[in-house]
């Protein structure tokens, strides 16, 4: 939680972003059928799909601007001022933690699901976000996550250009194969460099069975318990697939 | 006789649900889980709702009810184990237990502790359950003489008073974030004419915002950051011998323990405040009402009673407008709202018509599992316990696994996914300069309903706003609003600190 100072400081932005925010959508309001026709159906005020939109954009709009007032009198102003003029360093290790949970969350979501194998994208994400913040030791934070950006960065641009795709027509699994050789190659990186740290043995042991185990786990629970269909079935999953369906 | 009938009936229904060998394995299954969730500093009895609400699709309704019910309870008893042996609070809603629950660990009464809150708990939870039982049909059948009028202005004041009342820091926040989940509702084609509103040419937004990854984003997401970038760590948990409680411990604070489950629910009832508020202002009200109030905070164990009831007792009231109005009385209320109609049940007025024994279904589960919940209290403490010992670098990765499945799997589409992340991190944000979340999950659940009435009303009287003043129950939602709006206002403030000075002159006179 944020002090006093910083809250109103914080309150002053949200309000201007919360008042432009406003009146862009009301502005697109406006741009639905009020009286007009649409859809053959002649519209009068009351049922107008602008109706409700327009009613919630202008309160919006109006709680902007209350905050924005509030937070003027609580001094929000003469605190963004300090701010802009002695601009203060922002714990910088804080801000690190942060950015690695964002990296390991969108690389997981926006790059690795809608790509690799379901199996993959959980053994990569969890090697990584595990490992990061279970040894939490500053030089081996900063290494691991430029690390694993660095395989991040490769693989969208593997996809960006195209040749991910090549791979995929040379191959079937090309990219499946990769994604399985940055996570043997990460967690030799990690076992490499927690060779000192206390109790650093036993966590990497815990970190690569959690890893390995929820997926293991998860992915036959849901493809097979509640039959759905997971979102980038490659060469694991399809492997789970000959092995259950030859059982079942 | 029909109060003999409604015990019968109750029975048979208790009867139905034990005769299926599988609702017994999910409901004990479920309760550990809610207590596994509860207990964990970082996750909460919401999140377990919502990651278990995908679990549920492919079971039938009542299995899924006994599920998310026992995992709900489950989850807001289970804060207490690690309010009492580490002194944080494994859910806000065990907060205030923490202020004395640690004391008397600390003093080796820790078992002693765990066994009371565990028997108060489940008490509260049985108080819940007797009003759900006997309020929601009443306030459904007051609520069928609703029309869209009513149900606009209720989804409105739902959404204000939970941001009046939830908001850690100005009002006008709590207000926010309840329009902002309103706004979001209205992504999409709407309901009426079909028009497209605010989708900016996106196939995937036409259909609106699917409500479990918005959920699942808003509560989930901020918990993972917070855990992992405020290095949170464990401490050693206190050690306990007996948890079994003396019956004359409990028959010596049940007035505490009747107080906090009719201060549980009436917080509950309220639309979208939590367990948290009551577990606070029951705690409150036992050290107002204490004749050694200094005791409190040093280990009193009327404090740990009355805290735990209150917070468990609050389901029971949250469940009430959640069934007989469709307005949920809590965060993880909104989340069973989303189950259930995932499920097709659509709870309001009209449910008890649709499936007349659904809420006598409800009642039952909530009774099962405050006795499933005692059970494993008593049995499993001990090992539920050694899960505090596992760090949260640990479990924190593999609970955003299951979000973004949990996500993914009740559309299949990965678009969810692609919401799900932005709506998570909006609300770290909103979370860290003090805007509630819970009203703006509560705008995204009521939109739909505020929306179509409002209308809906309007199509009926032509325009005119004339029935909100004509209709009585629309007229004192519509000034109870006003009075909520003003309340925050200077003039009101004024008023009111003039009317104080006047009485305390006129009695010191």
């Amino acid at each position: 939680m944020m002090d006093k100072k910083s809250l109103r400081r914080a309150d002053l932005i949200t309000a201007v972003i919360l008042m432009i925010f406003g009146l862009s959508m009301l502005i697109e309001t406006l741009k639905m059928p009020m009286k007009d026709t649409f859809g053959g159906v002649t519209n009068v005020w009351y049922v107008s799909p602008a109706l409700f939109p327009l009613f919630i954009t202008a309160i919006i709009t109006l709680l902007g601007f209350v905050l924005l007032l509030r937070a003027l009198k609580d001094g929000g102003g003469k605190f963004l001022l300090e701010r802009i003029k002695t601009p203060a360093r922002e714990s910088g290790e804080k801000m690190l933690r942060f950015l690695a949970i964002l990296i390991a969350l969108i690389t997981f979501i926006y790059l690795y699901i809608p790509r690799v194998d379901f199996f993959l994208s959980i053994l990569i994400f969890l090697g990584f976000f595990m490992s990061v913040f279970t040894f939490d030791e500053p030089s081996l934070f900063k290494r691991l996550t430029v690390l694993y950006t660095l395989i991040s960065v490769f693989f969208f641009l593997l996809f960006l250009s195209g040749l991910g795709g090549l791979l995929i027509k040379a191959f079937t699994y090309g990219t499946d194969v990769l994604v399985l050789i940055a996570f043997i190659g990460m967690m030799l990186f990690i076992r490499k460099s927690i060779r000192s740290f206390p109790d650093g043995k036993r966590n990497y042991r815990n970190i690569l069975i959690l890893s390995i185990v929820t997926p293991l786990v998860l992915c036959p629970l849901f493809k097979y318990g509640l039959r759905v269909p997971l979102p980038k079935e490659g060469g694991i999953i399809g492997l789970m697939n000959l092995i259950w369906y030859r059982i079942f | 006789m029909f109060i003999l009938e409604r015990i019968w009936a109750f029975f048979v229904e208790v009867g139905i649900l034990v005769s299926v060998p599988r609702n017994v394995i999910v409901l004990f299954f479920a309760v550990v889980l809610g207590i596994v969730f509860g207990a964990m500093p970082g996750l909460t009895a919401t999140l377990g709702v919502a990651l278990l609400t995908t679990l549920t699709y492919g079971m039938n309704t009542s299995t899924a009810m006994i599920a998310l019910l026992a995992v709900y309870v489950g989850g807001v008893y289970g804060g207490s184990y690690s309010s009492i042996l580490i002194n944080i609070p494994g859910t806000a809603a065990a907060a205030a237990t923490a202020l004395d629950g640690y004391p008397l660990a600390c003093q080796g009464k820790a078992g002693k502790a765990l066994g009371l809150t565990t028997t108060s708990s489940a008490i509260g939870t049985f108080i819940g359950m007797l009003f759900v039982v006997t309020l929601s049909p009443v306030i459904s059948s007051l609520a069928l003489q609703f029309t869209s009028f009513e149900f606009f202005l209720l989804a409105f004041f739902g959404i204000l008073i939970s941001g009046t009342l939830t908001s850690p820091d100005l009002v006008y926040k709590g207000w926010i974030a309840g329009f902002i989940g309103l706004w979001m509702s209205t992504i999409g084609r709407d309901g009426l004419q079909f028009y497209p509103r605010f989708t900016f040419g996106v196939a995937n937004l036409e259909g609106g915002l699917d409500i479990i990854p918005v959920l699942i984003g808003a509560f989930g997401i901020p918990q993972i950051i917070q855990v992992l970038k405020d290095k949170f760590r464990m401490v050693e948990a206190k050690k306990f011998e007996r948890v079994l409680p003396e019956f004359r411990d409990i028959a010596r604070n049940i007035p505490h323990i009747i107080r906090s489950a009719l201060i549980g629910v009436g917080i509950g009832a309220v639309p979208g405040i939590g367990e948290d508020i009551a577990g606070w202002v029951s705690y409150g009200a036992a050290k107002n009402s204490s004749k050694h109030p200094e005791t409190y905070g040093k280990g009193e164990i009327a404090a740990v009673i009355s805290s735990e009831t209150a917070n468990n007792a609050c389901i029971g009231g949250a469940m009430i407008p959640l069934l007989s109005l469709g307005v949920p009385g809590s965060p993880p209320a909104a989340m069973l709202l989303g189950a259930l109609l995932l499920h097709g049940v659509q709870p309001g007025p009209m449910l008890t018509f649709d499936k007349p024994n659904f809420i006598m279904e409800i009642t039952a589960i909530l009774f099962l599992s405050s006795i499933a919940m005692w059970i494993a209290g008593m049995v499993l403490t001990k090992q539920v316990v050694k899960i505090l010992r596992i760090p949260p670098p640990m479990f924190m990765p593999i609970i955003a696994v299951l979000c973004v499945i949990g996500s993914y799997s009740l559309g299949l589409r990965i678009f969810n996914l692609w919401l799900m992340l932005p709506v998570g991190i909006i609300a770290y944000f909103l979370t860290e300069m003090e805007y509630p979340i819970a009203p703006l999950v509560i705008g995204v659940i009521l939109g739909p309903m505020a929306d179509q009435n409002l209308r809906r009303a309007l199509m009926v009287s032509q325009g005119s706003f004339a029935p909100i003043f004509t209709r009585p129950v629309a007229l004192i939602l519509f000034l109870v609003i006003l009075l909520t709006i003003f309340s925050q206002t200077k003039p009101y403030k004024r008023v009111l600190k003039y009317l104080g000075g006047k009485l305390s002159s006129r009695r010191r006179r």
